[in-house]
């Protein structure tokens, strides 16, 4: 049944997508109102400024537009878009930091940092509430970059190649800070605990 | 990915955790690995893998709601920017240029090849470097780039353009363009109806796009009306021509020449002669109606006066007929007994609501 549900997603995104790039305008409006929210979700924990995101969307959206014949294949749209959309916002967010080049001389500023945090539990037996406490505390002390790699594989559902890709990091760097990252989430549990 | 050689039953919780199969299974219930009948096999598993499973399902993010009205308007400027390309596409502006310098580049001898290679090269440098001044430019720019003018009912509005074309857009309209027009195209969306006074100039054609039906006109002046699929063109004076992109339509109107095109079901187009003091009455103030039947004559009234008409009166009696008559800055009550004499119908006011009985 959802093996099925699957691959009927991955056969819908590539059927999708395809039309788009024979010049559907249908299939083009239907890519950005399934996925215009979650890309800019994401992108808010990068940055607060949404003006900047919104620039950054208008401008993938349209350079995919323009050279949608030369766009190679996807079965999942939102991993596409994801990844370039992060570059995008990537590129964007360095220029402003050239622009604002004194400010950072001053300031020590590094690169954009994943912030997001873990919704307040809300359930009613105690020691579950507890449990999930501890991981909303232990999650805020991960590294961005580790909580990144959570945010994409646990709640994105990408795969170790689609977040390595994401990412541009090694798959053997994605897999090994999210080991250590699940790892000492683990032990942030377990410790208090006993 | 699973780590190197680690069989199932050594498992513990955080091999689990990184197991891209078990995540899959635990998330959406699909997974290459029979991970339910593992589990029958090593018991001594389950509790690791419970406690795995409580941590993945705990790991739920915070969602920082968008304001859902700012992805709306993402989404019109970029259906704007796109349909703007597409136009420029059909004119075949993007594309003749770099076809052009290919043909001539295969024709050059072998000497008169390098010369043209480094001065293209030269030429690539530059236009690399002022393409990226532009597009900085462009970037700074585009957040104010977009106007949009919007009339609720019972409101009329005059806009003018950047390029000193004059705009009259009836109630319940809307119209979108660009703050400064562009040097290649004036583009405007328009839902709803509006009356277009186009100020002259060849070299940047002026589109309106009603929900795809596009008329283009360099300087005439025109009244376009839009409810939903059915959309009404009226030319008063000039040239214009109307394209309906999804059924690759296309039609030139003369002054005095009225298309209608609807895509409810498939594309019907018919071109007819209108009467200027119909299409036009409501520019000057007057509410004109020729035989209308009830239906459509409410609707006006309510689009007009900004109310809401509720019939208590049977159907059938109020069926059947049809009205002609014009209003000049006519009180909504005036019209209502003007009409109400002739059609045998009473009516009341209560706040923004009419009953007819």
């Amino acid at each position: 049944m959802s093996i099925l549900r699957l691959s009927y997603r991955k056969e819908k995104d590539s059927r999708i997508w395809s039309d788009m790039k024979r010049g559907s305008k249908e299939a083009f409006d239907r890519v950005f109102n399934e996925h215009m929210a979650y890309l800019l979700n994401y992108g808010r924990s990068f940055t607060g400024d949404l003006d900047l995101l919104e620039d950054c969307a208008q401008e993938l959206f349209c350079r995919i537009w323009v050279r949608r014949d030369t766009l190679k294949d996807t079965d999942n749209i939102r991993f596409y878009l994801m990844a370039a959309f992060r570059k995008e916002l990537f590129k964007a967010l360095k220029k402003e930091q050239k622009k604002n080049f004194w400010r950072s001389w001053i300031l020590p500023s590094s690169l954009p940092g994943f912030e997001v945090s873990l919704e307040t539990a809300m359930v009613e037996e105690e020691t579950r509430l507890r449990d999930l406490n501890r991981l909303k505390g232990g999650f805020a002390q991960l590294s961005p970059r580790q909580k990144e790699i959570i945010y994409l594989k646990y709640y994105n559902q990408l795969s170790f190649d689609e977040i390595s890709e994401v990412m541009q990091l090694d798959k053997k760097a994605v897999y090994n800070a999210l080991s250590k990252a699940m790892l000492s989430l683990r032990k942030n549990i377990s410790s208090t605990s006993s | 990915m699973k780590k190197t050689g680690k069989p199932y039953k050594d498992y513990k919780t955080e091999d689990f955790l990184t197991d891209e199969s078990f995540i899959s299974w635990v998330q959406k219930n699909t997974s290459t690995t029979d991970w339910a009948g593992m589990l029958d096999k090593y018991p001594h598993l389950v509790p690791f893998s419970e406690e795995a499973k409580n941590m993945i399902s705990g790991l739920k993010f915070e969602q920082r709601s968008y304001d859902e009205s700012r992805i709306e308007d993402l989404k019109k400027r970029i259906r704007f920017k796109t349909e703007e390309f597409s136009a420029k596409e059909r004119k075949g502006k993007v594309f003749s240029l770099s076809k052009r310098t290919a043909g001539a580049a295969r024709n050059k001898s072998k000497k008169q090849y390098w010369l043209v290679a480094s001065m293209i090269a030269t030429f690539i440098v530059v236009g690399s470097l002022l393409t990226d001044f532009f597009a900085e430019k462009d970037k700074l720019e585009a957040p104010s780039d977009f106007v949009v003018r919007k009339t609720d009912k019972g409101q009329k509005l005059t806009v003018f353009l950047s390029d000193g074309t004059k705009v009259m857009l009836n109630s319940n309209s809307e119209i979108t363009f660009e703050e400064k027009f562009n040097n290649t195209l004036r583009m405007v969306h328009l839902t709803g109806e509006a009356f277009f006074e186009v100020a002259k100039d060849t070299s940047r054609p002026f589109l309106v796009d009603a929900n795809g039906t596009v008329t283009q006109a360099l300087g005439t002046s025109f009244n376009i009306d839009q409810k939903g699929k059915e959309v009404q063109v009226s030319l008063v004076t000039g040239k214009v021509s109307v394209a309906q992109k999804e059924f690759n339509y296309n039609e030139i109107l003369d002054p005095g020449e009225q298309l209608i095109i609807d895509t409810e079901e498939g594309l019907s187009a018919e071109k007819r002669n209108f009467d200027r003091n119909e299409v036009l009455a409501w520019t000057i103030g007057v509410l004109f109606f020729k035989h209308e039947e009830s239906r459509e004559i409410f609707e006006k009234l309510e689009s007009w006066y900004g109310v809401e008409i509720q019939v208590e009166k049977s159907p059938e009696t109020m069926a059947g007929w049809s009205y002609s008559g014009s209003f000049h800055n006519e009180s909504l009550e005036n019209v209502l007994k003007s009409i109400g004499m002739v059609k045998k119908f009473h009516f009341r006011l209560e706040g923004t609501t009419v009953i007819i009985f």
